[in-house]
């Protein structure tokens, strides 16, 4: 066993660990069920969460790489209780369906919104090429991610507005 | 799995990290994407490379020198890449996912090889050698080192290093192909080409490379024999794309029939693109 100290959606830990753990298991055996175990082989993309704000398969990560770093799960980006937009405009494009891969999909959504608020069709459908759904409901997801990228546009040159006021 | 895996070093040195590796049975640890789906009972360790400086791009006279740890996303979105150079970041760009590109190293790509590896095809078009620290320390062509990896257990990977084109005002061309149904596939067919040309559209120099229908990327010289000292057109492409007979593998993913008549068709295609990039007349 060995210790590893990391920040998770802002929140300092300390865990201990087998060397060889992958990082997607001991976010879930830290409660962090939000992270989902799908493949675990780095195929599906569940399992996707920012680590010092990239998208990685938390399953291919071992947790002792991650010493020192920060992880965002999909609960650091919105919950139920408050959503980000991203994840509202999945819920009302139809873009969640069994919701198993929706976590991931958020994930890779906000990496690519953060970099590219306006992105085309095939650059949002490249960002989720890590990403499997088993729904197959792949144009949903991508009309969400399009409606998210507009409104996240209009919030911030709504902002814009105001500052200048 | 890795039941007996004890310890993870974090060397802050390269003596350090050999020195761990002296040892036996301790392996080094860069993205870690291909150690995850491994398992070994007989590793004790990981070194953990992080703490190295071996994620630095540089732009060279002779070239481009790119660090082991260099990302593959890190690469992808080099923009110093230029002329036939710029297949390497192609290649990059298309291997795995998003995800998995922001974690599989320049390093690992050519220190465990997979036959999916797309980067190194490109590699061997570029005539890319391999720095190498440790017990088997040298720099390697690309072609050598895929036929037969020096790296014994002792000795890591530090650099792939990129010749720019000679600069004798030889017109150069380059094309990474990937052939896979999906984005995110395993790719049935790499092929990567690389073509010098003289004034007159001889061509003096060519690279053939393939990589994902055999085991391990590798050039076909029969191909670039055609291709040298001819003048570049289709019935040479045609025919230099015929002399490609290799072994391929057949699997479920497709017959080595099919990987035949794919591999002939797709180095045509990438000559004839790579000569037009490279001015043919």
């Amino acid at each position: 066993m060995m210790e590893i100290n990391l920040t998770v959606n802002g929140e300092r830990l300390t865990w201990a660990i087998r060397p060889d753990a992958s990082l997607l298991a001991c976010l879930r055996q830290n409660g962090f069920i939000e992270v989902k175990s799908g493949c675990a082989e780095g195929d599906c993309g569940a399992c996707l969460v920012l680590l010092d704000g990239k998208p990685v398969n938390s399953c291919m990560v071992f947790a002792a790489s991650a010493q020192g770093s920060s992880v965002t799960t999909v609960r650091g980006i919105g919950t139920q209780r408050s959503p980000h937009v991203i994840q509202e405009s999945l819920a009302e494009s139809g873009g969640v369906q069994c919701g198993f891969c929706t976590p991931g999909m958020v994930v890779a959504a906000f990496a690519l919104l953060r970099d590219n608020p306006d992105p085309g069709e095939s650059e949002i459908r490249r960002a989720l090429d890590g990403c499997l759904c088993r729904c197959t409901g792949y144009e949903k997801i991508v009309d969400g991610i399009r409606l998210a990228a507009a409104r996240i546009r209009e919030i911030e040159s709504a902002a814009g507005e105001q500052s200048d006021e | 799995m890795f039941r007996n895996l004890t310890n993870w070093h974090r060397p802050s040195t390269m003596d350090e990290a050999l020195s761990l590796m002296e040892e036996g049975r301790v392996v080094p640890h860069a993205g870690g994407t291909s150690l995850m789906l491994a398992s070994n009972s007989s590793y004790t360790g990981f070194v953990d490379l992080s703490r190295l400086p071996l994620k630095e791009k540089t732009e060279e006279s002779g070239g481009y020198r790119i660090g082991a740890c260099v990302t593959l996303a890190d690469l992808a979105g080099w923009q110093a890449l230029a002329g036939p150079a710029r297949i390497a970041a192609q290649a990059a760009a298309r291997a795995g996912s998003a995800p998995l590109r922001n974690r599989i190293t320049v390093g690992g790509s050519v220190a465990r090889p997979r036959p999916w590896s797309d980067l190194p095809v490109a590699l061997l078009a570029l005539d890319a050698s391999i720095e190498v620290a440790g017990s088997a320390a040298g720099t390697y062509a690309a072609a050598a080192f895929f036929a037969s990896s020096p790296l014994d257990g002792r000795s890591l990977v530090t650099a792939v290093r990129i010749p720019s084109p000679s600069g004798s005002g030889l017109a150069e061309g380059a094309v990474f192909r990937k052939v896979a149904r999906t984005e995110f596939d395993y790719s049935l067919l790499d092929v990567a080409v690389r073509l010098a040309l003289d004034p007159d559209g001889i061509v003096t120099k060519a690279r053939v490379a393939i990589g994902c229908s055999v085991p391990r990327a590798r050039r076909i010289e029969a191909s670039e024999a055609v291709l040298e000292g001819s003048r570049a057109g289709p019935e040479v492409f045609r025919e230099a794309a015929a002399a490609a007979r290799i072994d391929l593998i057949d699997d479920r993913r497709a017959s080595a029939a099919y990987r035949q008549k794919l591999l002939e068709i797709e180095i045509r295609r990438c000559l004839e693109e790579a000569a037009a990039e490279g001015g043919a007349p």
